[in-house]
């Protein structure tokens, strides 16, 4: 009897596990009822729920089906680089190829990453940890979890989770810190509407883009290429099925393996430690910096330019996209009705992600 | 230990190739914008 | 007697059209509200007078710099 009742996981269960699965029920709540995120935190609540079932070896190496969908979907670095061909082929970079000038404010926005770095090593994690808590601050999911695989595995359910959770609550971080850097006139600049961007500029961008970046920081070149390859797809015209794809069923196929795999890599004895208060804690700092940065670089920007910039596209160099640049055009709009600034922070959106990606590169290429 | 040397050095690193490579990305869009309307001038 | 052009900031799709021709209105009055990013935003009367002319209509796709309202 009692043997018969030992091959059940219920004798096994801790109290570890039942925290564990108290997490995942309450993302997969947030994800229903506060649609944080609904697409990454079901999957990863799930993940959460069915890994803290004792007995049930989904981890286990060689033999798990989620070990598996782990070691071959992030260890072997294939889901972060097709999710950034689906968002090579869902992003417009017209707005930042109208104002080039912008893409300096998604370079500035990359400053908070340093700052968590710094934080992270002075709270007494290895320069590898450490590595993975800043480009939190990129606020890029993939880029995230891809930085994490590499140079941190075991810190992966945390900064994924912390990097996914602060995007969503973008809305909510960046506010008070734009309203406290910015003064009433600032916010009301008015910016000229951009110009058109030709077919063929959009199409050159890509192939320009890769070239550049991938020469500076070859260890960038995974997620960048992909990124690109995606927007080739999209803005070339010529191969509608293959950004079609791109963009919706193969995103949507990995972005289910990501979820779950990251929710898998959090079992109780992973995750329940003080080093993940410390992620998440760091996390938020990044983000603050990163907004911080980004308006102060627009209001010095401002100091050189007759074409002034107003400083609440900056934080939109914060590159969850669309997110941040809607928070840039809901403070603008708030200040003047007339102020459109939502494609203006576009260009600081977009030029965001290809930030983290750099900075992500370089992380790698030396900590790695 | 940390490693407070190798912090340093990604830290530059980092910050200058973040600079560097975005701002070496708007030069390179100016010009093909430039090259791009002066072969567009030509064809006409 | 002065007319003024309300022109579409971005493109997007109108998704409600608050006023009708002859209405009068005053600035910063919402006359429409566009949807772009899956944001929707108002745009607002530039300065007080009558709606002359409409010239979106609920569901339309509109572009940038378009003229969407005409005020006099």
């Amino acid at each position: 009897m009692l043997d018969m009742a030992l091959t059940t996981g219920v004798m096994h269960v801790t109290v570890g596990n039942v925290a564990m699965w108290l997490i995942g029920l309450f993302f997969i709540y947030l994800a229903i009822r506060k649609n944080y995120e609904p697409l990454l935190l079901i999957p990863i609540g799930f993940g959460i729920l069915i890994v803290n079932l004792p007995l049930t070896f989904l981890m286990e190496q060689g033999r798990g089906l989620l070990w598996r969908f782990y070691h071959y979907g992030l260890e072997w670095e294939i889901i972060p680089p097709l999710i950034f061909l689906g968002l090579g082929a869902m992003t417009d970079f017209g707005p930042m190829i109208a104002n080039p000038k912008t893409l300096i404010l998604g370079a500035g926005a990359q400053f908070g990453v340093y700052v968590a770095f710094f934080g992270a090593l002075i709270l007494g994690f290895n320069v590898r940890e450490a590595c993975s808590i800043g480009i939190i601050g990129g606020a890029d999911g993939p880029t995230t979890i891809y930085t994490t695989v590499r140079l941190s595995p075991h810190l992966l359910g945390a900064t994924a989770i912390a990097a996914y959770s602060y995007m969503s609550l973008v809305p909510i971080i960046q506010p008070p810190i734009m309203r406290f850097l910015t003064t009433e006139k600032e916010r009301k600049i008015v910016m000229k509407q951009l110009r058109p961007v030709s077919k063929r500029e959009k199409i050159l961008f890509p192939l320009v883009t890769v070239m550049v970046i991938c020469l500076i920081v070859p260890a960038s070149a995974p997620l960048m290429a992909m990124f690109m390859l995606g927007n080739l797809f999209k803005e070339c015209g010529g191969v509608r099925r293959l950004s079609d794809a791109a963009a919706n069923e193969l995103m949507n196929i990995v972005t289910i393996l990501l979820g779950i795999s990251v929710g898998a890599t959090m079992s109780a004895e992973h995750f329940l430690k003080l080093q993940v208060i410390c992620v998440f804690v760091m996390g938020i700092v990044a983000f603050a910096f990163s907004t911080a940065a980004g308006i102060l670089l627009a209001k010095f920007m401002n100091l050189f330019s007759t074409e002034k910039i107003n400083p609440l596209i900056g934080s939109a160099g914060v590159s969850a996209v669309p997110m941040a640049a809607r928070v840039s055009q809901a403070m603008g709009s708030e200040a003047d009705p007339k102020n459109f600034l939502l494609m203006h922070a576009m260009g600081p959106n977009v030029a965001g992600v290809i930030g983290t990606v750099v900075a992500a590169g370089v992380f790698i290429a030396l900590a790695g | 230990m940390i490693d407070w040397g190798l912090a340093v050095k990604i830290c530059f690193f980092g910050l200058s190739a973040v600079f560097g490579s975005l701002a070496l990305l708007i030069g390179a869009i100016y010009a093909f914008e430039k090259i791009l309307k002066i072969l567009e001038k030509r064809l006409n | 007697m002065k007319v003024s052009e309300v022109t579409a900031p971005m493109a997007g799709k109108i998704i409600d059209v608050k006023v009708e021709v002859g209405d009068t209105v005053s600035e910063d009055d919402e006359l429409l509200i566009l949807e772009a990013m899956k944001m929707e935003m108002p745009i607002v009367a530039p300065t007080s007078g009558k709606v002359k002319e409409i010239r979106c209509g609920k569901g339309d796709s509109v572009g940038a710099d378009d003229v969407l309202v005409v005020i006099e």
